[in-house]
């Protein structure tokens, strides 16, 4: 009778998915007072790059691909950075300021980008990257140029995020938000177009669909969540410069999709994970360099051999 | 100083011109955007470097045992990556090249090192005056090499069998097919070509800036705005497109900012591709379902 156990147990997971998550996310909450300091900042950016590549996902899930989201990256980090030091705003203000500046960037890029064949947006956001480098560099005045900006810590109100430990118990819940929020989209109206985009623009037109305004919104979300993103980052590491954000950036947000599994959660989370995870492995073993190489092999091999990425990977091995 | 500026602008706009014929031809005949030809192009030249320095071997048979190196790269990488592709979703291959981008940026720095290199000049480098305007006798070199690369290719794509058929894919993949042509042999002559034209402009461009192994990253995006000038289906558009480049990046240098002169074509890429999707020369493509 024992053995039947595992099989409603199985049913009772299936019905009820939410349970797996909460438990997961329980687990990864409960982990960082047991481990080491090392651990919990690698842990920390994971967060912080899982939104990021959450990003690129939205924009991916639409079919599109942009080699600009360091931007988005920087304009959140800056301007937080910025509001938090100059001005005075309080973090979360400046939070959720650093999204929206860099979805209202999002929005003036992508409205005339948006409408070109697929490739041409490559290429526009690639020179959107640079030009924003470019500015980073040249106007001293408000970012400091090559010299980088000293960012201070995170607060919240009272409280100093200013250990690892408390960052990280900031940085997850605000990670599980961005995943509600584009899950709860995914089923939207919005979703369901940006579905349809996916599996065929072309008919999805047919079917009335405002393509240039569904891929515009997933555009200005995609930079939301990379501006959110590169916020924390700017306040987490404490110091941006110019060089952080450049097209590598970029190219290792699309690689975290692309690992991890095109145009799922799941995936992007994986990705995120493994991205982030792996060059500090690669530190350790002494071979920093070899990260850009690692990338671009799983890059090419995934999409040869296992075009789901590791999210399709797992699914296979569990049988499913 | 107008006219100097307009010399010079054309003599680095040319070299932009180059890289840009070589992804112009991949994306002509395999739709492919291939973001790795500057990478591509920067390892021939080290290659080349390498036979100069290290083996001692006169330039030409240098520069002739590199673009048979490159030849069989650019056969070697077709035929392993990007074959399996075909018919995948563009956005799929695009994101190959950028791995491939990746790749090679640290493969090359693995073997040469990070320390920018002097690339030694094919001939020396020699200021001529004309009338005032100054010509330095490396750009004149560029210029003539330039011109009979381009002449060429123009008899290759009109009157060889060859250059024929690889218009005639680039056309209409499904007639070309059914007219007999290999596609799959079209595709790896394409990569070919396109990689030896690679490395022809690395080991122009080198002696120009420095050789290094981030030299292309900067050119290669260069060279996209030359090719969306010109209408990124075009090959005298390519190189129409990078000498406009070249000119207009020397006047807003001169005239408007030195600073601003980095940003620029990336500006050009938002308006041209704003304005003309379709650039000076190239068709408006249009797609079926």
């Amino acid at each position: 009778m024992i053995w039947t156990f595992p099989v409603s147990w199985k049913k009772w997971f299936s019905e009820k998915p939410w349970v797996g998550w909460a438990l997961l996310i329980l687990l990864v909450g409960l982990m960082p007072p047991f481990v080491g300091s090392y651990f919990r900042y690698v842990i920390n950016l994971a967060m912080i790059f899982i939104i990021a590549s959450f990003g690129m996902n939205i924009l991916v899930s639409t079919n599109q691909v942009s080699i600009g989201n360091a931007a988005f990256f920087a304009i959140g980090a800056y301007t937080s950075a910025l509001l938090v030091q100059k001005i005075g705003v309080p973090f979360i203000g400046a939070l959720l300021a650093a999204g929206i500046l860099a979805a209202v960037v999002g929005l003036i890029i992508g409205l005339p980008a948006i409408r070109l064949e697929d490739i041409y947006l490559g290429i526009a956001t690639m020179g959107f990257v640079l030009i924003c480098e470019q500015i980073l560099l040249n106007w001293s005045s408000l970012t400091n140029g090559a010299n980088g900006l000293t960012v201070l810590k995170a607060s919240l109100g009272r409280w100093d995020l200013n250990t690892d430990l408390k960052f990280f118990y900031f940085v997850l819940p605000v990670a599980i938000a961005s995943i509600v929020i584009g899950r709860n989209i995914s089923r939207t109206r919005t979703g369901r177009a940006f579905l349809a985009l996916k599996m065929s623009p072309i008919a999805a037109q047919a079917m009335g669909i405002n393509v240039a305004k569904y891929k515009t919104i997933s555009f200005i979300l995609s930079a939301f969540f990379t501006g959110i993103a590169g916020s924390l980052y700017a306040h987490y590491v404490g110091y941006i410069d110019p060089p952080t954000f450049s097209i590598f950036l970029s190219i290792s947000f699309l690689s975290m999709v692309v690992i991890g599994g095109m145009g799922t959660i799941t995936g992007s989370i994986l990705g995120a994970l493994f991205v982030t995870i792996l060059p500090e492995i690669l530190v350790v073993l002494g071979a920093k360099e070899a990260q850009r190489v690692v990338y671009g092999i799983s890059m090419i091999l995934i999409l040869r051999f296992f075009p789901h990425g590791i999210q399709g990977l797992l699914g296979r091995l569990g049988g499913r | 100083m107008i006219p100097q500026l307009i010399v010079s602008g054309m003599a680095v706009g040319i070299l932009y011109g180059l890289v840009a014929l070589g992804v112009v031809l991949i994306f002509k005949s395999t739709n492919i955007l291939n973001f790795a030809h500057g990478e591509l192009a920067m390892v021939s030249t080290f290659f080349t470097y390498t036979l100069l320095t290290n083996f001692h071997l006169p330039y030409p048979l240098a520069v002739m045992i590199t673009l048979l190196f490159a030849g069989l790269v650019g056969y070697g990488i077709e035929r392993v990556i990007t074959r399996p592709f075909i018919g995948s979703p563009p956005m799929t291959v695009v994101i190959v090249t950028l791995g491939l981008f990746l790749l090679l940026g640290v493969v090359a720095m693995w073997i040469w090192g990070k320390d920018p290199l002097t690339f030694p000049p094919m001939i020396p480098d020699k200021p001529i005056n004309i009338q005032g305007i100054v010509f330095s006798s490396l750009n004149l070199l560029i210029l003539l090499i330039s011109c009979i690369l381009m002449f060429g290719l123009y008899l290759f794509f009109r009157f060889s069998k060859i250059g024929i058929a690889m218009r005639a894919v680039a056309d209409n993949m499904d007639g070309a097919r059914l007219m007999g042509i290999s596609i799959s042999r079209i595709f790896s002559l394409s990569w070919i070509l396109a990689n030896i034209l690679g490395a022809i402009s690395g080991i122009l461009l080198a002696p120009i800036i420095y050789l290094d192994t981030n030299m292309m990253v900067i050119i290669i995006l260069k060279a996209f705005v030359a090719a969306v000038i010109g209408g990124f289906t075009s090959m005298p558009g390519a190189i129409v497109g990078g000498i406009l480049l070249g000119i207009m990046e020397n006047f807003v240098g001169a005239f408007i900012s030195s600073q601003f002169k980095n940003a620029f074509p990336f500006v050009i890429i938002l308006f041209a591709l704003m304005i003309m999707p379709q650039g000076i020369f190239g068709q408006l493509r249009r797609k079926k379902i």
